[in-house]
Parts: C-alpha cells; structure tokens; sequence
C-alpha cells in the first residue's frame, strides 16, 4: 500500500538549515533536516524543546520569526506530476494552511467566529459575504461545534479551548488546503478534549483526503496518530520510519532513550530511565552526532561522524552509525 | 497509619457581592471550586488528586496551605485544625512544589538566598549553618554546589523545578503538596525529577499530594488516586484499584482517553463528548449526568453520595450495581 504513495511524494524537504543571528553569534537550531511528506499521510515530527521541530514547520510555512532565516537547503512541492520550488507566499491559505498550539492566542479576538472562518472564503475564493458565513456555519458543524448557528456569533474568547482549536481547525479547512500543518494542537487541551480533537483530525483526513504534518513532544500523541515518524535532536533529524516500527523497535539511541524515560500506563511504578546529560548548548554544538556526549552507546567515529541517514530497512532511516543500531534497524 | 491531613466537607468559593451586585440587589455570582470534598491522607503516602481544569485541584492545594480563603468545612493536619489558620510551625510543616519553577523563583535572587531565606525564616539552623545546610540540599536534589550563586535565569528547567524542590524541602515538611510539579518538563526531565519526588519521599518520609492531570505520571508515582470532576471527588482509592477496575463512568472515560504508544486511533470516536459545564451553573442531580454515557433519570434528580465498598469509594448511582471488575484499555 505505500509501495504507490513512496513513488508520489508531495513534499520534498532536503538539507533545510534555519539560523538565528544573535548579536553576531549564529546559532542553527534547524540544520541538514531532509525529509519527504506522502500524499494522504500522517507525518509526526517529535522532539524535546529547543529540538527544532516547530521552527521546521514554520520555515515550511514562510512563518519564520524575525530574525530568524533559513540559510540553505530547499523545499518542493508536488502539483499534478511536477515537482517545483515550494513557495510558501503563494502557498500558504491555498494549499496549506497551519493550525497553532494556543488558539487562545491565535485567533484574532476582535473578530466573530463565523468571520474568521468566513475570511478565507472571501480573499482566497471570492465568494459573497452572506454566503461564506453560511459556508463557515456549515463547516463550524463538520468540525464538532455544538449550536453552530448561534456560536458563529461568538468572540473568540467566549468560547472554551477545545471549541477554539476546532474553530483553528474549520478555518485551516477553509482555505481549502489539503496539507495541514498542526504545531502542537492538542498540547493546551485537556486529556478528554484532546482525545475528541485527535479523533476529529483522524476523521477529518479520511473524509477530505488530507495529508498531515504534526509537531508535538509527546510521544504517545504520534502513536496514536501518526503513521511516519521523524525525531528530531538539537535540530538534526535522527530517526525516521513507520510509527509502530521506530516505537518498537527503535533505530537511535535518542529515540530509545526517549521511550524509555515516558511513564507508561502500565501497573508499577519503579524508576524511569533516564537520559544523562542535558541537550547541548546550539552554540557549542559536539561535533559528529550531536547525541554522543549523552549516549552510552558512543564510540571514537561517533566525533567525528558527517550527518547522514541511512536507510537500514525500508522506509526506515536513521542516523547512528553504530553497527549494533544498523543492525536493529536491518533486523526489522 | 495515622491520618497526617483529615479533610471534611471543604468548600473553597469565589466571588461574593459587588457593588453593582449590592445596589441593584442581585444575588452574587458564587463559583465553588471546591464543594464539599472530603479527604484523607496517611502519615507517608503518596496521594494523587487528578482532574481536568478547572475541576478544583489546585485550589484545593491552595487551600491546604493557606492560600485561599476556606469558606466551611474542616482540615485537620496532625490533629490540629487548621481551617481558620495556623501558627509559623505548623505553615512550616507543609509545604508546595509549584507548576512553573519560572516564576515560583524570585529571579533577583540567588540559589543560594533563595534557600537561606527559608531557613533563617523558620529557623531551621544557626546562622553560622546555614551555607552547610544549603550545600546539603543541593545534595539532596542532585545538584552541583556551584548552582548556589546563580540565579534562575541561568538554570535549565529541570534544574529550577529541582530548586522549587530544594525550597520546599529546606522548611523540612510532613506533608509536601506538588501541584503539576513535572508538567512544564520534557520527558527526559520529566523522568528523573519523578524518580528524585520518589527517593526523596522515601528517604525522608515525605507524605505526598501529588496534583496532576498526567494520569501515566500518576501511575508510576503514588499509591492512592483521587479523581476530581467539578470541585469534588468522584472516585477514590488505592491506584491499581482505581486503573484497574474504575467505578464511574467519569473515570472510566478519562482512562480511555490517554493516549498510548503503541495503540493507534482509527476512529474519530472519543472516549467522552462535550465538555465539562461551567462551574458557576452547576447541573441538577450528578454534576457528570449531562456528559454521561449510562446516566438515567434518577441521575438527574438526585445527586450520589460516595459510596465505599473495600476502600473503594465511587460518587455513582450505578457505581455498584455489578461488581464485576472493569478494565481499561487492556483490550486489543
């Protein structure tokens, strides 16, 4: 099944690198990041804070903060059969759109409900005012809002979180674009609201045959929703492949680390594994695998090692070069 | 074991008459946080108080340590009641972890003032001890000495929340409270200052109440659970009991809705619909009926005691109707 999807990728990410100019000093939380999105998938990107996950997302959108450039590297993006340069002016609101980790903060508080949701009918579509908001009704309701007719008249603010993220998400859908990308969109929810979110973005894929990018830290999150996987470590990714098989089976001593120190739901409580060390500083970063000072594993190679995926199994790269992880990863 | 914090009927509420409420001669608005919730905790245990926001748990932390008024009720810590208010000893004796070690430090002072300024407060040593004393608590949460003369601006996340911890532990309590101690932490972080609460607690006889919305987290820290929905408890018991055959429905549904590695949602079926109902309009009947899946008639009428069967208290009409054991989440 994704023998045909592997051929047709939508999105090809290569050697993306991001910097910051702090005061002369540069720093580059996001460097040599490569991947490629398939058309209908769910893609999750995971990692600890200052990983660089949600910068990649934001370089992807052209929503990068001041300050902050992307330096190197390219994205293309699929129309029919060619692939072309991704410009994310253009793009951006016509064939992706983004959905934000704080909707509170996100939305326009000055604006009705059914106007945000209306405004990308309007520019983007030129459809008449009276109309888009009928349209933005109707979408209120595809995407769970109770009452919509009299909550479109709601201020933002009026309404609780899980209504707001729903509301993110019917004007994500608004804009008519297929690939969405969630910067960690349930991570402000609480655990039963976040449960009805994920679900919805689950039906909402099949339903519109939507392709999905997901940052988030939390691991179970991706398993439960992801179908591919990239994690990311001080801004490099070191492991990408199918969801089930990184998680049980994983390919980087980063990626095992972090299982490990995740409280499982399971009966007992004894010590978590935990990862010595802290992430490096991104202005003193080691050089070769950015993980060797805090891994157990690390050999003398491991210094001075380029940055490369490999591919040890199909669909499943990962960037250790210690021949015990290849070998895992081979023996999947 | 002897109780150490015996709670009965607590209610803690916000808001009272305005002056526009007085002049127009309205009824003020009342929230009640916490609604006649009663508790107990035994000399050194580990006691959970989980929730969504907005259910009380905080503020039911906040009561406990005296800061925020307790409109009636009785909270008797080692035998004193301590309702009204307490004396510097007793305030000494119980002690909080705040969520976010960002602004729980006083960031103009150093590790080292910080810490001092509790002991010399409750003169806990003689003023020639107390750098000693300050080294021996950097011991105690595994910090290097050297941390003493920074300030918080300097430290890594993980290692503000372990000051918060240090704080707390230099007034040398019975009873430390965490509200949402590990939730602003990565997962690694997270890991090991879950495995320092767990040493320390037994280590130095700590009894604990652990507030949390992370019911994995719970799960491998403490060994009783209390389930609050709406300012009051729902359910209660010793942790297996409440995982592991969970009595209402409430429960049960928050159970299902923690995402799992290794299980993928298919569905956009969830596991609770709706949301919880404000707090200012509280439903007739059981507060949970509007968003229970088997509530009945009697549900609206007529609010549940908890009722108790083995030290297994649930606040259901249907709590113990059958007895045979239910379990979340174990199915494939």
């Amino acid at each position: 099944m994704v023998e045909g999807r592997m051929s047709k990728p939508l999105l090809i990410v290569e050697d993306l690198r991001v910097e910051i100019n702090r005061h002369g000093s540069i720093v580059t939380p996001v460097d040599e990041v490569s991947f490629e999105l398939q058309q209908g998938e769910i893609l999750g990107l995971v990692g600890e804070s200052g990983s660089g996950k949600t910068l990649t997302l934001k370089a992807l959108m052209g929503l990068l903060p001041p300050g902050v450039v992307q330096v190197g590297g390219s994205i293309s993006s699929r129309s029919g059969d060619v692939l072309q340069p991704l410009d994310p002016e253009k793009a951006r609101g016509r064939i992706m759109a983004m959905i934000f980790q704080e909707p509170a903060t996100a939305l326009n508080p000055l604006r009705r409900v059914r106007d945000l949701i209306a405004e990308p009918f309007i520019v983007g579509h030129g459809v008449a005012r009276n109309e888009a908001r009928a349209k933005a009704v109707a979408l209120m309701r595809a995407v769970g809002i109770p009452d919509p007719e009299q909550r479109s008249r709601a201020y933002p603010h009026q309404l609780s979180g899980g209504l707001r993220q729903r509301v993110m998400i019917a004007m994500a859908l608004a804009t008519e674009s297929t690939l969405l990308l969630c910067d960690e969109p349930t991570t402000a929810l609480d655990v039963t609201i976040q449960d009805q979110i994920l679900g919805l973005l689950v039906e909402l894929k099949r339903e519109r045959d939507l392709t999905l990018v997901l940052v988030t830290h939390d691991l179970a999150v991706v398993s439960e929703l992801c179908d591919r996987v990239a994690v990311m470590y001080a801004g490099r990714i070191v492991e990408t492949g199918a969801t089930a098989d990184v998680f049980a089976n994983p390919g980087h001593p980063y990626t095992a680390a972090l299982l490990a120190a995740v409280p499982r739901f399971e009966p007992g409580g004894g010590d978590l594994t935990t990862i010595g060390g802290s992430p490096p500083d991104l202005r003193n970063v080691p050089s070769g695998c950015r993980f060797r000072t805090r891994c157990q594993y690390a050999f003398e190679e491991c210094a001075t090692a380029g940055h490369r995926l490999t591919h040890v199994a199909d669909e499943r790269q990962t960037a250790c070069i210690h021949p015990a992880w290849i070998e895992r990863g081979v023996a999947i | 074991m002897t109780a150490l914090l015996e709670i009965e009927k607590l209610t803690v509420q916000f808001g009272s008459a305005t002056l526009t409420d007085r002049i127009l001669r309205r009824r003020a608005r009342v929230l009640r946080a916490v609604d006649d919730l009663s508790l107990t905790l035994e000399q050194g245990e580990a006691l959970a108080v989980v929730g969504e926001s907005g259910c009380g748990k905080s503020t039911l932390a906040r009561a406990i340590v005296g800061l925020v008024p307790i409109a009636s009720g009785r909270v008797h810590f080692d035998g004193m009641d301590i309702a009204g208010g307490r004396d510097r000893s007793t305030r000494r004796r119980i002690q909080m972890v705040f969520q976010d070690p960002g602004s729980s430090l006083n960031p103009s002072l150093t590790v080292r003032n910080t810490l001092a300024e509790v002991l010399k407060v409750h003169s806990m040593v003689p003023a020639d001890r107390i750098g000693e004393r300050c080294a021996e608590l950097m011991d105690l949460v595994e910090l290097p000495p050297a941390i003493l003369d920074a300030r918080p601006q300097r430290l890594s996340g993980g290692q503000k929340q372990r000051i918060g911890i240090a704080r707390a532990l230099a007034a040398e309590p019975d009873l430390l409270i965490a509200d949402e101690a590990v939730a602003a932490l990565d997962v690694s972080v997270q890991a090991s200052v879950l495995n320092l609460l767990r040493q320390l607690r037994h280590r130095l006889g700590l009894t604990l109440l652990f507030i949390s919305h992370d019911l994995a987290v719970v799960r491998n820290l403490c060994d009783r659970v209390a389930v609050m929905y709406l300012g009051t408890v729902v359910e209660e018991s010793n942790t297996e009991e409440v995982f592991g055959n969970p009595r209402h429905p409430y429960t049960r549904a928050l159970l299902s809705a923690v995402p799992r590695i290794g299980v993928k949602k298919t569905s956009g079926e969830a596991a609770l619909a709706g949301e919880p109902p404000s707090p200012l309009a509280l439903p007739l009947g059981c507060r949970f009926h509007p968003r229970c899946p088997i509530a009945a008639e009697v549900c609206r009428i007529e609010e549940p005691l908890l009722e108790s069967r083995q030290q297994h208290a649930a606040r259901c009409h249907f709590a113990w109707e059958s007895t045979e054991p239910i379990t979340i989440g174990e199915q494939p």
